[in-house]
């Protein structure tokens, strides 16, 4: 009975207790503690901002400045949700500001990232075919490319959406918008979106063999 | 409508109550339509179920923006390259503002303490949903010597009123309406002592505080553990006058004053408080301390000492909780008196690890529940001088280093002479396991590492664990409470 306790009080915290100790140790004063939270949690906020900013380079300079930020603030967190919610709310302003400053968003082809980064284009998740991985990075280029041209205002909710897995209640607390606005936008995202892929597709001459996507039967 | 076309969909012709089709099949397919939305876009599916497609070419567009976020093996070895845990830890190399703070007056506050070891201090919390209403107090009393009146024939009373308080507590932590039942009424015999002096009792119109009970009432603290109880007599340190601590679970908490409406009360706030203790009038000083990060220096010591902390958590209200399953967190920060840390751990263990946590200049006080009739018998014979720069450093670095927001815990401190005056205002409840629980209790020998060991592995090898042993480590609860704002 008293363990059947202990396990309630367990799960009624959006936070875990393994980022709860971490969080306690930073306010203790071991700033180190920090380091393991930001481990934790990079990759993952890095998943969204990327799309959102349209480079690796300008998610990792956003990532950083949220996850500065957020230690900053580690006193005003209550733990009224989850430690990674609150740090995604950090890194969604802090990207934002950094988007206003920067403008729009450039557009990268896969040209231009292999120019900068000197690096063939290799995707770790199409298993061990070198033209399997090809492919499949260059359909990631293409529907970057395609959300970096949608305006911010159908692509955050439709990436928010997707990738963060937010509701559209979520989605209109975050973006500050009415809950119909935001139900309106993530549609519309979602046929700009199919829209951009479709022309992107035809004005890079991908070949047929890799246009076969189940667009086309649109 | 029998197409799948996005554009057929947009059109002015494909419209259910005046939005667009496509528009609720995207809600829908994200389920987000309520349900009188859904029942008729699954009507209008019936209808045109080759509609249905475009809920698939939704699902193709999820994969794709899914993959979109995916960062690939160049691209994970660019982030690891850049190293961002080293960049963000370069970045915030300084403490945060409360620790740094807190450093500070620690190194300070030590001169600082030495000058002013004659001033009577006492640190409460309170919860920061209740910043206008003061939770949790203890006394030092000034200007007037205090009625010579805790001694130890009331500690022996408090031994055997303990326990069961002791365990009420535990009982109510974990909302079990029926595991015990109230004290008697002479079974707080020192509390009832104690809210006669006037100096504890409440201010007419108050109302008077509740005995602790097994049930919580809704809206009052889980746990009705009573405050810690020093009646400190500055006048006397110098002359060396017994020491009147009592047990700190054996008392109940002295009442608050009675701030008006609106009254903010912030961490480092010093409140004189007038009030009379029989025939005299006495000032009584509150200083407002913050105790979140205290609670974080504990659970650090307790990893220091190999102690895995379970669970650390700011408590709502039992009632609540109870009645109305899973309490909204955002309430329960707010509305939380308490502090609990649970652990699993040998006593010498714990025992080390509080002992190091009580040489903090800001630690909790705290009580073992074991030890504390040994405590009150050291205390009555040898009146040692009490760690009065400690008890200040606290409430300096408390009084610098407010942090808002912050869950409240009852804290006390105070520097009259004592022996360790600093046993207050937190409390070690140990519980016992039951036969059954005892046997589902891991044994050391599983080689788990404890610090490895998460709190759902804890969990885990609990179900799965075989009885193998007739003892079992104690389960120790560890409340740092705050009086009750209802209680004032």
């Amino acid at each position: 009975l008293r363990l059947t306790s202990i396990v309630f009080m367990a799960e009624e915290s959006p936070v875990s207790t393994d980022d709860q100790l971490l969080i306690n140790r930073c306010r203790a004063g071991e700033s180190a503690a920090f380091g393991l939270l930001v481990d934790r949690y990079q990759n993952r906020l890095l998943r969204t901002l990327v799309p959102l900013l349209g480079s690796v380079h300008d998610a990792l300079d956003a990532a950083q400045d949220a996850f500065v930020l957020a230690y900053q603030k580690l006193d005003s967190f209550r733990g009224d949700s989850a430690f990674y919610s609150w740090l995604f709310r950090i890194a969604y302003n802090a990207s934002m500001t950094s988007r206003r400053k920067r403008g729009r968003l450039p557009r990268r082809s896969l040209d231009q990232r292999q120019e900068t980064t000197g690096e063939e284009p290799m995707d770790g998740h199409s298993g061990s075919d070198p033209a399997a991985r090809l492919l499949s990075e260059e359909r990631q280029q293409l529907v970057r490319t395609a959300l970096s041209e949608l305006d911010e205002e159908f692509r955050d909710p439709l990436v928010l959406r997707e990738l963060e897995g937010l509701s559209y209640e979520e989605i209109a607390e975050v973006l500050d918008c009415p809950l119909g606005t935001i139900r309106s936008r993530i549609h519309r995202g979602r046929i700009e979106l199919k829209a951009k892929l479709l022309r992107t597709m035809n004005e890079d001459q991908v070949p047929m063999a890799r246009r076969r996507t189940a667009w086309e039967s649109n | 409508m029998n197409g799948t076309d996005w554009d057929d969909l947009n059109s002015d012709s494909s419209r259910l109550d005046g939005v667009p089709v496509s528009e609720l099949l995207s809600a829908y397919y994200d389920g987000e339509l309520s349900a009188e939305e859904r029942l008729r876009v699954e009507a209008w599916l019936e209808q045109n179920p080759k509609a249905r497609e475009i809920l698939t070419h939704f699902s193709e567009l999820s994969t794709l923006v899914g993959q979109a976020g995916t960062l690939s093996s160049h691209e994970l070895k660019h982030v690891a390259a850049q190293s961002l845990q080293e960049r963000v830890l370069s970045r915030v190399a300084a403490p945060l503002p409360s620790a740094r703070f807190a450093r500070t007056w620690q190194r300070w506050g030590i001169a600082l303490l030495a000058a002013a070891a004659s001033l009577t201090l006492v640190v409460f919390l309170i919860p920061p949903g209740r910043r206008n209403q003061p939770v949790a107090m203890n006394t030092g009393v000034q200007n007037a010597p205090l009625p010579d009146v805790m001694v130890a024939s009331e500690i022996a009373e408090t031994k055997e009123a303990s326990p069961k308080l002791l365990r009420t507590a535990a009982e109510a932590v974990r909302g079990q309406a029926d595991a015990v039942t109230a004290p008697a009424a002479d079974e707080r015999t020192p509390m009832k002592k104690m809210a006669a002096d006037s100096a504890f009792a409440p201010a007419p119109g108050q109302a008077p505080e509740p005995a602790p009970a097994s049930t919580p009432a809704p809206g009052s603290s889980p746990v009705p553990i009573p405050g810690p109880r020093v009646a400190a007599d500055a006048a006397k340190s110098g002359a060396g006058a017994s020491q009147r601590a009592m047990p700190a679970p054996s008392v109940t908490a002295p009442q608050l004053p009675q701030l008006a409406p609106g009254t903010r009360v912030d961490p480092g706030e010093i409140i004189h408080h007038l009030a009379t203790r029989g025939d005299e009038a006495v000032v009584i000083e509150y200083t407002v301390v913050d105790v979140r990060k205290t609670a974080g220096e504990l659970e650090v010591l307790l990893r220091k000492h190999g102690i895995q902390t379970l669970r650390a958590e700011a408590r709502e209200n039992a009632g609540d909780r109870e009645s109305g399953g899973a309490a909204k967190p955002k309430a329960a920060a707010e509305d939380s008196g308490m502090f609990a840390i649970y652990v699993e751990a040998d006593n010498d263990q714990l025992a080390a690890a509080l002992k190091d946590f009580r040489a903090l200049p800001t630690s909790l006080d705290v009580i073992d529940s074991q030890r504390a009739d040994k405590k009150d018998e050291e205390k009555s014979q040898d009146g040692a001088p009490p760690p009065q720069a400690a008890a200040k450093e606290g409430a300096d670095r408390a009084r610098t280093a407010p942090q808002k927001g912050a869950p409240s815990i009852a804290r006390s401190a105070q520097e009259p002479p004592a022996a360790e005056p600093r046993e207050q205002g937190a409390y070690q409840v140990q519980f016992p396991l039951t036969r059954s629980e005892a046997k589902q209790i891991p044994r050391r020998s599983q080689n788990v590492p404890k610090q490895q060991q998460g709190y759902g592995d804890y969990l885990q090898q609990r179900r799965i664990a075989e009885p193998k042993g007739e003892t079992a480590a104690s389960r120790v609860l560890i409340v740092l409470q705050a009086e009750d704002a209802e209680k004032m």
